[in-house]
């Protein structure tokens, strides 16, 4: 799990209002709200320099603790990786914490902030994990410490190691449901999700050395597959380029690697990089057939000059020899530290998508865009099986 | 480039209006011949400068690139600039007009322009096709050649219904140069109708309709026996050379 714990501290005193470790803690949460707040009042007086500072992250070897500031109280988060998306769903949680306890900034007093608190919390960093093909496995003896009844009663009746979708299957509830009741089962730790490897994840090679001690065990075609893992290609085109005979049996190779350390997932954001990129490449190979470089290029500059003042970030986004598209490092970088919420990214290229195609449309007229983007979305969909629907493919009315 | 470019199609929609107006203007005072004369030293010379032109514009990028309108363009520059041989050869073989010897040399020296022409129409087509899926590729090959060659019959019978049979070696060498122009027409057409919603169809309409005047130029000549000099066939070869250099220049605007 990539979120360890969440502590909501009053800001003036340093007390922790509220915090919920998601993976077993040894830590005493009233010492480190009290660290943290001591810290935030550290940074924030003006020791280096005329303006006070904000303390944003206190990173360690494996984990970092992210602080956003509300009004009277500090949030803070610790996570494996500093992510727009955390920082978005900590800022959320402040202000529905500060909205909802409005009282507690004044007076002390026991307004049973944890039960009332719980589904917040657990709809914001529980809920959101649950995927359908999320693996469930119960944890050892969690018969013996589970008291929510609802709970104990899904995890007696599920067989192990089914999907989320098979539970809702085995229990004929909607699949809503399942994935309310298994985020109740993480809550009380009772469960582990785990994800399948799907064929348009995007994983990296984490070590070429450490491959070589460890993985020397691994199939031919796969062991070929690790210089094909690069972070910018999908498992699906790597599987493709080995030509792997079986696909389900590579992933399960690579989902081994993956427990070996040997590749390791890129961050969400760096994963909808990818996809937009793809797409984007997709597109416009398409269009320069249709209409040429030259005017497929300027159609494309002129949506980025566009769209600037509204996502600045676009100017990383460029275009090579003919209409080879070009993510500069710095953009790519900040999506692989998570400073690119996967909204930001979405939004950014969906625009972009938006103008170009509006703009082709003016020149080649909405039936062949259409056409295009239809093609086109049935070419992301062989690579990108899974996530190829996220794309905005919005079609003109011809 | 915008400012050149504009000068140029200046120049090439005035040149469009020139013969008309020039000719009904000769032909009023009863000078007809003069219009023939001027026409036979214009129509290589306009070929010759309007492919060069194309030439100059599109093949400094390269000649044969991905990029199919660029390379349909350089094909048709390309053409142009074979067409003038014809052109000039028409005038010195045209001596021999109504021979079957004029007819085969004619149509051997019209021939290689064409081809590249077809060429490079086709391939965009090919391209176009591949990339938005509309049928199969054999299947489109198919339409087109089975509907020139449709088209082919009913000119053909059309022609020998009001002009009589003519010779074997007249009538086949001619073919190919109509096969050509008529799946070029056709294609031209489709693409047309498909992008009939967007400001490419304005470049593609001129190609066609210079395609059209080259077609009728030929069904003047070939099948319906009209003189090589007369003014009627020179000033439709001289109007189909502007109409693709305006349509050279349109496509090289595009998106300024």
């Amino acid at each position: 799990m990539d979120v360890k714990s969440l502590y909501i501290i009053n800001r003036a005193t340093g007390v922790c209002l509220y915090h919920k470790d998601f993976v077993d803690s040894q830590l005493d949460p009233h010492l480190i709200s009290s660290f943290i707040a001591a810290m935030a009042s550290f940074f924030s007086e003006s020791v280096h320099g005329t303006t006070p500072s904000l303390a944003r992250t206190f990173e360690g070897s494996d984990y970092k603790i992210l602080i956003e500031f509300g009004e009277w109280t500090i949030g803070a988060l610790s996570a494996s990786s500093d992510d727009e998306s955390l920082r978005e769903a900590l800022r959320r949680m402040i202000s529905t914490f500060e909205e909802q306890f409005s009282v507690l900034r004044y007076v002390e007093l026991d307004l049973a902030v944890y039960s009332r608190f719980e589904k917040n919390v657990m709809s914001e960093f529980i809920r959101t994990q649950i995927e359908p093909d999320a693996i469930i496995r119960p944890r050892l003896n969690w018969d013996l410490y589970v008291r929510n009844a609802e709970v104990r009663a899904l995890l007696s009746l599920l067989p192990a190691g089914c999907t989320v979708r098979e539970a809702a299957d085995f229990l004929e509830v909607p699949l809503d449901v399942a994935q309310n009741l298994i985020a109740e089962a993480l809550w009380e730790r009772a469960v582990v999700l785990s994800s399948p490897v799907r064929p348009d994840d995007i994983y990296q090679t984490t070590s070429p050395v450490h491959f070589s001690h460890k993985a020397s065990d691994v199939p031919e075609e796969v062991a070929k597959a690790m210089t094909e893992l690069d972070g910018e290609t999908p498992l699906s085109i790597a599987a493709e380029r080995v030509r792997t005979a079986d696909i389900r049996r590579f992933l399960n190779e690579i989902a081994k690697l993956a427990d070996r350390k040997a590749v390791e997932k890129v961050s969400p954001a760096q994963a909808r990089l990818v996809l937009y990129t793809a797409v984007l490449q997709t597109i416009l190979e398409r269009f320069a057939y249709v209409m040429g470089y030259r005017l497929t290029r300027q159609l494309f500059l002129d949506s980025i000059e566009a769209l600037l003042n509204t996502y600045s970030w676009l100017a990383f986004v460029d275009l090579e020899e003919g209409v080879d598209v070009d993510v500069r490092s710095s953009l790519v970088v900040a999506c692989v530290k998570g400073r690119f919420s996967l909204e930001m990214l979405s939004d950014g290229f969906h625009a972009l998508l938006q103008f170009i195609t509006r703009r082709a449309a003016r020149y080649i007229g909405p039936k062949i865009v259409n056409d295009i983007l239809c093609v086109s979305e049935r070419h992301l969909e062989h690579q990108f099986p899974n996530t190829a629907h996220e794309v905005g493919w919005e079609m003109f009315r011809a | 480039m915008t400012k050149w470019t504009s000068i140029t199609l200046l120049i090439l929609y005035m040149s469009l209006l020139i013969f008309p107006v020039t000719g009904v203007c000769l032909w009023l005072i009863g000078r007809v011949d003069s219009v023939s004369y001027a026409l036979n030293l214009i129509s290589p010379i306009t070929a010759l400068s309007i492919g060069t032109m194309g030439l100059l514009i599109f093949a400094f990028e390269g000649v044969i690139r991905d990029d199919m309108i660029h390379t349909m363009c350089v094909a048709i520059a390309m053409g142009l600039t074979l067409l003038t041989l014809a052109e000039i050869a028409l005038v010195m073989v045209s001596i021999l007009a109504g021979s079957t010897l004029f007819y085969v040399v004619m149509a051997f020296l019209q021939l290689p322009g064409l081809i590249i022409w077809t060429a490079g129409v086709l391939g965009y087509v090919y391209v176009f096709n591949r990339v938005v899926n509309i049928m199969q590729q054999t299947r489109l090959a198919i339409s087109i050649i089975s509907g020139s060659i449709v088209a082919l019959l009913v000119v053909k019978v059309i022609a020998i219904l009001y002009y009589g049979t003519r010779g074997v070696i007249e009538s086949l060498v001619c073919l190919p140069i109509e096969i050509c122009l008529l799946m070029m027409i056709s294609s031209l057409i489709m693409i047309i109708w498909l992008i009939r919603g967007g400001t490419l169809r304005y470049p593609f309409g001129t190609m066609l309709f210079a395609v059209i005047l080259y077609a009728v130029q030929s069904l003047l000549l070939y099948d319906l026996m009209e003189s090589p000099l007369s003014p009627l066939v020179r000033g439709i070869a001289f109007e189909s050379y502007v109409l693709l250099g305006i349509s050279l220049i349109m496509f090289r605007r595009l998106g300024e």
